[in-house]
């Protein structure tokens, strides 16, 4: 009896996955049995597999994503007088592109620290830390800022905007300090994206919460960063708003934007696509969510 | 409203400085109106352009009772001599003094002056009928006088005056001619004068020299050559060999002009100092409201910096607010001290002028003051940390 390539390609698939998941080729033979397979084809089965078939049989798998964020070792310490207290110690994160992830923690374990050194706000004391292959705990101040303007976006959780000040003002605030080409047409297309073409010339005292949100994102995305901080963005709304500005990141991550999210609240983690706890200063797990 | 300190204090600085500039604008222009070419010698020694001059004696040329005057008739008459001095467009000789006029109707106390016939030409008074008397007259010594048109009318109203008997000094002169009007300045109200021949005064008041000389130079350019001259032909003539033991002095237009510059330019810059402490309490004021401003803002200046502001772009953001609160008082200033020079003006007989230098002066003060007064709260400001900056509640 023939059987198909297709049928083939499950067969392989099968063992293959079995094998991965731990099982012996003992049990896998006989699952196959029961399941009524003849022993032939199993034996077949099994010896393309040890001839190395399965590389015909599986779509390549794609290249990993390029590294957006890379911190090694890094560590954080304060010196109060004659203590010194450490607040982040042995942190390693790899952040590829496109990915979208939740830090969590308890207060006190470091998560608002290590934000801030992620967002170019603070340096390290120790380690090394690598933004988009950029070597950047090292930086001076007005270093920082430069990679802070066209390297990263920030969302806080709240007081995002400039008071009186309009929508479209406000996305532009990035361009003061950094002139670019275009950038009226480039904050028009943000707004739009981000729902508020309508009140576009609004200002902000104007603005309801969730809208507030939407301006901070559209000017966090104004020069193109590499990567979007965001800190308990929701932190300040309703049930609802919340839902519909965590459907905007993932929406803008979906489209390839890397976002890294601090929150204490679960169901608000459970949008990102992995979670990644902090406890007393240091990573105790880093989880991806299937 | 702490820029009210700036309004005031440049407002004030500008209302002064063009006071200051419509005096010493109208007291140049009567200055200048007595003859910018002309150079008046005066007997006794003191010196106009730099100041007080060791003999001071009282200007003008009326000096004290009983003095005699080391201006003589033979120098008159060397300066007139037209060949030996070519920088002389005219001379006159000058007597005057105070006498009682009598006429029909009235009797009044009246500045007489001696002059030759150039003296008209030189201070450029035009007669309006009769005549000028002329040099016969001089020569012959007669007894005739030309009065100012306001003496005129004072004594004889809207008669005509020609050839009609006055007394002077109880002597009896004949009236022929009278001035027509001409300007007055704060020195001299021709107006209000009488002229008689030089020699007649002479015989009639007893006095053998003169109270001034006027010299009328050919040019301006000609002024320094001419003073040299008159310098030498009467240090000659009256023997002195030292310069500086003259009894006399040549005063120039330039140089009561530029004695009026100084002690003008004195006075504005002392007024103008003192209402500029006003501008250092706005400053201080401005300092305040920027500082109040930094606290106020300090989210706002977390913000710009997350977003790239380095220290520098925070600074001169702040420096400019500054300038330009400072700047705006300082406009606002200017038109209230121009409002303020005129209001003054109607009740002093005075023009106010606004210079460009004054406005140029006001503008730089004003931004001198927001950049002085602002750089503390800038500095503040730019110093913040972003997270502390952002986590300000």
């Amino acid at each position: 009896m023939q059987l198909s390539s297709e049928q083939f390609e499950a067969l392989y698939g099968y063992i293959e996955a079995a094998r991965q998941r731990g099982h012996s080729d003992q049990s896998i033979m006989q699952a196959l049995k029961d399941a009524g397979w003849s022993d032939t084809l199993i034996e077949v089965g099994f010896e393309a597999i040890a001839h190395g078939h399965s590389e015909r049989m599986y779509a390549p798998m794609p290249p990993p994503s390029p590294s957006v964020l890379d911190m090694n070792n890094v560590g954080k310490e304060y010196i109060n007088g004659e203590e010194k207290t450490s607040a982040l110690r042995g942190i390693d994160l790899l952040i590829r592109k496109g990915d979208f992830v939740a830090i969590m923690g308890p207060s006190g374990s470091g998560k608002s620290t290590l934000m801030h050194i992620l967002g170019l706000l603070d340096v390290p004391s120790s380690g090394s830390y690598r933004l988009s292959g950029e070597e950047v705990s090292r930086l001076s101040s007005s270093e920082q800022a430069e990679a802070r303007n066209h390297k990263v976006g920030f969302v806080f959780q709240q007081f995002n905007l400039l008071p009186r000040t309009t929508v479209l003002d406000n996305v532009l605030l990035p361009t003061i300090y950094n002139h670019t080409a275009d950038a009226r047409q480039r904050a028009m297309q943000l707004i739009e994206r981000v729902g508020l073409s309508h009140r576009i010339n609004h200002k902000s005292n104007q603005l309801s919460g969730g809208q507030i949100q939407r301006v901070a994102i559209a000017r966090a995305l104004m020069m193109n960063p590499d990567i979007i901080f965001a800190d308990e963005p929701t932190g300040n709304l309703d049930s609802k708003t919340s839902e519909e500005i965590l459907e905007l990141f993932k929406e803008i991550n979906e489209s390839g934007t890397t976002i890294v999210m601090v929150t204490h609240e679960e169901h608000i983690a459970n949008h990102a696509k992995r979670i990644v706890r902090l406890r007393d200063g240091e990573i105790v797990s880093d989880k991806r969510l299937s | 409203m702490t820029v009210l300190g700036i309004v005031i204090g440049i407002a004030s600085v500008i209302a002064l400085i063009s006071l200051g500039n419509g005096a010493n604008k109208m007291i140049s222009d009567q200055i200048s109106q007595l003859g910018t070419t002309n150079l008046t010698v005066m007997p006794g020694s003191f010196d106009f352009s730099g100041g007080p001059g060791a003999n001071r004696e009282q200007p003008h040329g009326q000096f004290g009772p009983g003095a005699v005057s080391s201006l003589t008739m033979r120098d008159l008459e060397s300066l007139q001599d037209k060949a030996s001095h070519p920088t002389f467009d005219s001379v006159t000789g000058i007597i005057t003094t105070a006498s009682v006029l009598k006429s029909d109707t009235a009797e009044q106390r009246i500045s007489v002056n001696g002059v030759s016939p150039e003296y008209f030409g030189i201070l450029n008074l035009k007669i309006s009928f009769g005549n000028i008397f002329d040099q016969s007259a001089i020569n012959s010594r007669q007894k005739v006088v030309v009065l100012g048109s306001k003496a005129a009318t004072n004594i004889f109203a809207n008669a005509n005056p020609l050839g009609k008997i006055i007394t002077i000094n109880q002597i009896n002169f004949q009236i022929t001619g009278v001035l027509a009007e001409a300007p007055e300045s704060r020195f001299n109200d021709p107006n209000a004068q009488i002229f008689i021949p030089v020699t007649t005064a002479s015989d009639v008041f007893g006095m053998s020299n003169l109270s001034n000389i006027v010299v009328k130079a050919k040019s301006e350019g000609d002024i320094d050559a001419a003073k040299a001259d008159i310098k030498k032909t009467l240090l000659a003539n009256h023997g002195i060999a030292d310069e500086k033991l003259a009894d006399f002095s040549i005063l120039s237009s330039a140089d009561l002009l530029s004695t009026v510059n100084q002690i003008t330019g004195l006075l504005t810059s002392l007024l103008a100092g003192i209402a500029g402490i006003s501008l250092v309490v706005g400053g201080i004021g401005i300092m305040n409201i920027m500082l109040v401003a930094v606290t106020e803002r300090t989210r706002e200046i977390g913000l710009r910096k997350a977003v790239g502001a380095k220290t520098s772009d925070i600074m001169i953001q702040f420096l400019i607010e500054a300038v330009l609160l400072t700047l705006i008082g300082g406009i606002v200033g200017i038109a209230l001290g121009y409002g303020a020079g005129l209001l003054v003006a109607k009740f002093i007989d005075l023009t106010p002028v606004v210079t460009l230098n004054s406005l140029l002066l006001a503008v730089g003060v004003s931004s001198a003051i927001g950049i002085l007064f602002g750089i503390y709260p800038a500095a503040k400001a730019a110093k913040l940390n972003p997270i502390d900056a952002l986590r300000y509640e």
